[in-house]
């Protein structure tokens, strides 16, 4: 993944697997797979705007969820879960089973089933989905997606890095991509550049959907959607208003054995706007057409208390984020080996904790990769969630910097991060920082991040990052190996310019490994040597999303699995 | 015109004494029980921002460090009634840091009446030139300033303030080698101080243009005094009266623009409190706990209203042709 989408202060990237962490998690009083109502309408209510509705464009949690259950079925996905956390399985959608991988894990088949259709009746075939694949690689029209493809996929780079493919519009390159992705009557194969073992994981994002070539109309198709799910868009798409989605009469429940497609209707309503407090008092309110409602937007630190007191109406559960502190590498401070370690040493992970709303809804941590995630090493904190102030002092003394140190350290701007910052502030003082804070706001900071020129600029950086699947292979290269990450552009997620030959090293060894525990498990040891040999990052919480439906609303369970959002297959209306 | 007849009949039966001007002036404010309070109140808080800097550096007061004790729950709600009030902390204490709410009150008092006052010497000064040389000199240079005043008046402050404020402060961050609190003070000081000057121009021209057809301008022209005197020494002692009352009247004005700048999310930059800062967080909280909006929304309320009524006070004394008893 080569860039984390922000929308609205939630940092978008496809969420991962939470086992039993989810704490107080609060069952849906309807939850697990009870028979729904058939009929209704449902109302998603959306104080974020939708970037993108394109299946290749998407990458933002909320809408690879709808996407993927109302109208683009993928190879494989994740199935519903029952209850709140649990962790859902790897299984076939459009495909008859969750693939086949050859010996050398380097060729992947999949074979497309049966009566699955487009909402004009014909048939989606292996070539929608070669074709929907291959507009990743149009990086200069189809903006935004993941671009998994890109790197699996066995086609040469370029002199600039770039792929030799260029994508369906150009052609550059076609019978490249036609040889690494392939059809045979209704089975695709494709050729992977190394040993991919969890592809059919990556398959279950809609970028890897199929796309009728027919209805492409590049960056005009961003907001049309075309259906091979259970319900299609009536009408068009207004940005701000959002559009209805009605049931598509071709498709074939028989087909599906995931979406239920319970209600008649869903009508998405982002007229909200980016007010989330006014959408959470009127899903508190619960009042007429409410009632029928569910929302994708996580609930604001003001109406944590009533969202939790609004029982059986509630989620929490835990999101698929790590919040961490970058040193940057550049710098003259960070630089500086026992400064790194002053800085880690100082964090006084509690006063996050307390602003970003108490234990219950954030946790503090010392890895980077997520609990939820097998290869969760649980390192220890190394000086309690407060810190030690003091005995940073004695090692930034001991430094050879001059007292007080002058730092920069940047978040990305709300009133949560203002308060969270200025109590890590305290302490980072506390230890003989001179702490200047610079918060910037949510739509150019990663950008603001990855910019050549913030290397001189900042000495520290807050950042985000969740796994795109269930793997730490989408946690540790994609933010620390430096060959892969940092280029003239930009560090790219290598935010900080971590750049060690020996951790690169380890990353290659545990990139080998095929058995899956072992791998995960030499993921794990990499995240606690980062964390407490090179201070190269500095873990700082997990946090936990709540969310609130109205009281209509029946079979409302987040499927931390699958985005971490509320699972559209299972959903129904009573009425 | 009933009250103008009152006037004239009550000053028929004051016996009028040799008195000052500012003996006048005295005299009438003393009269006006609002004025006095307003008076009152507007020292208190210039004087509690003044010492504010001074009782932080004493721990009399504690605007920054956390006290996450004193807050819990789900969103980190301060305990107890009222936002958390105590005898330790009079206003409540903070949500998600218990940070002390009076401490960061006044010490947002210093702040926001720094950046007011400033910015309305900024527009004193400019407003004042300008309004000076633009009466007197008259002709082609009179229209050209007051275009020039028509088109700054004519300028939308607040759009200007959002577009302008992430680059600018930036740039100031940048050629102080700073954290964005002096930077975000200097830009609004700079932005409102130049906004406001306008008012002030208009104000010194149109009584410029009365008192330079009074006989003593007549009589220092004739006596040959050069053009910087007339101005300065000859005209500037006359514009005090306008100058103090609008200075009274454009400071609230400037503290309430900074607050909603603050609420807008482009004012003083956290952790630093302002009444902009502030309000901007507690807004968010106006039904999970309005003590947070209450106790620094009044205080916002009285300062700015202390001022307005002192400036009105001030014009009635001031001015005696506006003597509304």
């Amino acid at each position: 993944m080569k860039q984390i989408k922000i929308v609205a202060g939630v940092a978008t990237t496809l969420a991962l697997a939470l086992v039993a962490t989810a704490c107080a998690g609060t069952a849906s009083p309807s939850g697990g797979s009870v028979a729904g109502t058939a009929g209704g309408t449902l109302t998603v209510l959306s104080a974020t705007a939708t970037e993108h509705w394109d299946p290749q464009r998407v990458y933002v949690g909320v809408n690879i969820e709808a996407g993927n259950r109302l109208f683009t079925r993928t190879l494989t996905t994740f199935g519903p879960v029952a209850k709140d956390g649990e962790a859902a399985t790897l299984v076939a959608d459009a495909a008859t089973d969750t693939g086949t991988v050859s010996a050398d894990g380097k060729e992947w088949k999949f074979t497309i089933k049966d009566g699955v259709k487009w909402e004009d009746g014909k048939a989606v075939t292996c070539a929608d989905f070669a074709y929907g694949i291959s507009r990743t690689f149009a990086v200069d029209v189809i903006t935004g997606g993941p671009n998994y493809a890109i790197q699996f996929l066995d086609i040469p780079k370029d002199a600039k890095g770039g792929s030799a493919y260029a994508g369906p519009y150009k052609k550059t390159g076609q019978d490249l991509y036609d040889k690494a992705v392939s059809c045979e009557g209704n089975t695709i194969t494709f050729k992977m550049a190394k040993p991919t073992g969890d592809f059919n994981m990556a398959a279950t994002m809609t970028a890897f959907g199929a796309f009728r070539a027919d209805k492409d109309n590049g960056d005009k198709s961003n907001f049309e959607v075309f259906s091979n799910g259970p319900y299609k868009m009536d009408g068009a798409w207004t940005v701000n208003k959002g559009a209805t989605f009605v049931r598509n009469d071709q498709w074939d429940a028989k087909t599906d054995t995931i979406r239920k497609a319970y209600p008649d209707k869903i009508v998405w309503d982002e007229s909200l706007n980016g007010n989330m407090e006014t959408l959470y008092q009127r899903l508190i309110a619960n009042q007429g057409e409410d009632q029928n409602a569910i929302t994708f937007d996580q609930a604001p630190p003001t109406a944590l208390a009533s969202v939790a007191a609004a029982t059986g109406r509630n989620s929490i559960v835990a999101s698929p984020y790590t919040r961490y502190l970058v040193p940057n590498f550049k710098s003259k401070v960070f630089s500086n080996d026992k400064a790194r370690e002053a800085l880690a040493l100082a964090t006084d992970r509690n006063a996050y904790v307390v602003a970003a709303g108490g234990d219950q809804v954030a946790k503090a941590t010392n890895s980077l990769i997520n609990p939820a995630l097998p290869a969760f090493p649980n390192t220890p904190l190394l000086a309690g969630d407060k810190g030690d102030p003091a005995k940073a002092k004695a090692l930034l003394e001991a430094s050879g910097l001059t007292l007080p140190v002058k730092i920069n350290v940047t978040y990305r701007k709300n009133a949560m991060m203002d308060k969270a910052f200025a109590g890590m502030k305290l302490g980072w003082d506390a230890a003989g920082f001179d702490t200047q804070l610079t918060a910037i706001p949510a739509e150019q900071y990663y950008s603001t991040l990855q910019a050549p020129a913030s290397a001189t600029k900042y000495d520290a950086y807050w950042a985000g990052w969740g796994a795109d699947y269930p793997s730490a292979s989408t946690v540790i290269p994609q933010l620390l190996d430096s060959r892969s990450q940092i280029s003239s552009g930009g560090p790219g997620q290598d935010y900080g310019y971590f750049d060690n030959a020996d951790f690169n090293a380890g990353i290659d060894k545990a990139m080998a490994i095929t058995d899956g525990t072992a791998r995960e498990k030499a993921w794990g040891t990499l995240d606690t040597e980062v964390v407490t040999k090179y201070f190269g990052v500095i873990p700082l919480i997990n946090d936990q999303f709540l969310f609130a439906h109205g009281s209509n609303v029946q079979g409302a369970i987040v499927n931390t699995t699958f985005t971490g959002y509320y699972d559209l297959a299972n959903i129904s209306v009573k009425h | 015109m009933a009250d103008t007849i009152a006037i004239e009949a009550r000053a028929v039966a004051v016996p009028i004494a040799g008195r000052t001007p500012w003996q006048i002036t005295k005299a009438r404010i003393q009269r006006d029980k609002i004025t006095m309070v307003a008076l009152g109140a507007a020292i208190f808080f210039v004087a509690l921002a003044v010492l504010a800097p001074a009782l932080t550096a004493l721990g009399i007061i504690d605007p920054m460090n956390n006290h996450t004790e004193l807050v819990g729950g789900l969103g980190s709600m301060p305990i107890g009634p009222f936002g958390g009030v105590s005898l330790q902390h009079w206003m409540g204490v903070e949500p998600g840091t218990g940070r002390d709410i009076f401490s960061r009150v006044v010490s947002g008092l210093t702040v926001s009446l720094t950046v007011a006052m400033l910015a309305v010497l900024l527009s004193v000064v400019i407003g004042t030139i300008i309004g000076i040389i633009s009466g007197t000199a008259g002709g082609r240079v009179d229209w050209f300033f007051s275009r020039i005043t028509d088109f700054v008046l004519s300028f939308p402050q607040t759009l200007m303030l959002i577009a302008l404020s992430t680059i600018v402060i930036d740039v100031l961050q940048l050629a102080f080698n700073t954290d964005r609190t002096i930077p975000s003070m200097v830009f609004m000081i700079l932005v409102m101080g130049f906004f406001g000057w306008p008012y002030f121009a208009r104000i010194i021209r149109g009584q410029v243009l009365s008192l330079k057809e009074r006989e003593f301008i007549e009589a220092a022209r004739s006596l040959g005094a050069k053009r910087w005197r007339i101005y300065f020494t000859e005209l500037l002692p006359h514009l005090w009266a306008p100058i103090l009352v609008y200075t009274t009247l454009i400071m609230p004005q400037n503290i309430a623009t900074e607050a909603a700048l603050g609420f807008l999310g482009v004012g003083i930059q956290s952790p630093t409190p302002s009444f902009g800062s502030i309000l901007n967080d507690s807004v968010n909280y106006a039904l999970a706990d309005p003590a947070y909006f209450l106790f620094p929304g009044t205080t916002l309320f009285l300062v700015v209203l202390s001022f307005n009524l002192l400036g009105d006070g001030l014009r009635d004394a001031l001015d005696p042709k506006a003597d509304r008893q």
